[in-house]
């Protein structure tokens, strides 16, 4: 039986976790997001720019108190491949259980 | 020479903006999956918290309006000119209302300012709300049955027992819960503040100007260690 395939957008360590701390918030502000997830301004935006083009996620500006904000909001296309992606990993450790022969590594490649 | 100098730095030139992206960096399906429950715990972190703190501000604003009334009681029964004071008898229904409103404000502040970076749920803020009007619709539909059947009931005891019974409720009902510690935070310290109600009337139920007295420093003192006590369990729990 052939391993599924993880989405190779999502199946990054940082854009992982972007994806999943906005799959379980559904938005947060960028600054919030990049200091939660202990990352630089840089490497948050690179990464939410390939998001972004991808569909999964969208990014925007509101007006607070404290002036604007930029904001992180998970799209409905990113929701549905967030979920793809978590099915897919539990059928790939399902199948590394049954057959633990199998190469560790993961099926997608991204480079 | 600048510093872009293409002689000085070839590799630099080229390097792209994203250059600290390291895309395929050996992440495992098992490490996905920690990481993933990893990020699930940041956002139960931060709603526990501002749970706790919510139970704290009601944890000062419950014994506060206990004190008012107790306060108004003293005002309302002291022998003035004319029997002047007497027309604060009219402040009895509405004296918690001020009180109550300014721990909804202080509530939604920390909610709003919570929600900055993480927003609530719609269905979260109705539970909020429905919490309230659970509690105060308890206390003021035993007053109404207090008052149609004329039982001797000390007000501070009953008040102290509908608060426990609708905190209780809540929590039987599962609301403003972010897990399983919280819905039993919630069903157990409703159950302590029935309790000291239930304890209180019994050991001096017979004498009720005397139990009036006492409860006057049980019912707050109950209401702001329980409610006080399990917002900082709350907010302290890892």
């Amino acid at each position: 039986m052939s391993l599924p395939s993880l989405d190779p957008i999502i199946h990054q360590a940082t854009r992982l976790r972007i994806m999943a701390l906005l799959f379980r918030n559904r938005t947060a502000a960028f600054t919030w997001a990049r200091d939660t997830l202990g990352l630089t301004d840089g490497n948050l935006d690179t990464h939410t720019k390939r998001l972004e083009d991808a569909g999964y996620i969208r990014r925007g500006r509101v007006l607070t108190t404290g002036g604007f904000q930029v904001r992180l909001r998970i799209t409905p296309e990113g929701d549905a491949a967030f979920r793809a992606y978590l099915e897919a990993l539990r059928v790939y450790l399902a199948l590394e259980t049954v057959e633990p022969t199998q190469s560790a590594s993961p099926p997608s490649t991204d480079r | 020479m600048k510093r872009t100098d293409v002689g000085l730095f070839p590799a630099a030139y080229h390097l792209p903006m994203d250059a600290n992206v390291h895309e395929g960096e050996g992440l495992t399906p098992q490490a996905a999956v920690a990481e993933i429950r990893r990020i699930e715990g940041l956002h139960g972190a931060l709603a526990r918290r501002a749970s706790g703190l919510t139970w704290m501000i009601w944890g000062i604003v419950a014994p506060a309006i206990f004190i008012n009334y107790a306060l108004l009681g003293i005002l309302v029964g002291f022998p003035g000119t004319n029997n002047g004071y007497h027309a604060l008898w009219i402040l009895f229904p509405v004296l918690w209302a001020p009180w109550a409103a300014i721990g909804l404000v202080a509530t939604a502040t920390l909610w709003r300012s919570v929600g900055l970076v993480i927003p609530r749920r719609s269905a979260q803020t109705r539970e909020g709300l429905l919490t309230g009007a659970i509690i105060v619709g308890i206390i003021f539909a035993g007053f109404a049955a207090i008052a149609v059947t004329k039982v001797p009931v000390v007000e501070f005891a009953w008040v102290l027992m509908a608060q426990g019974i609708g905190v209780v409720t809540v929590g039987l009902m599962g609301f403003n819960c972010n897990d399983a510690t919280e819905r039993r935070l919630w069903i157990l310290g409703g159950i302590l503040l029935v309790a000291a109600a239930l304890a209180g009337s019994l050991l001096l139920g017979g004498e009720i100007l005397l139990a009036r007295q006492w409860f006057t420093l049980i019912s707050p003192l109950t209401s702001g260690l329980v409610l006080f006590g399990g917002g900082l369990y709350l907010t302290s729990r890892p």
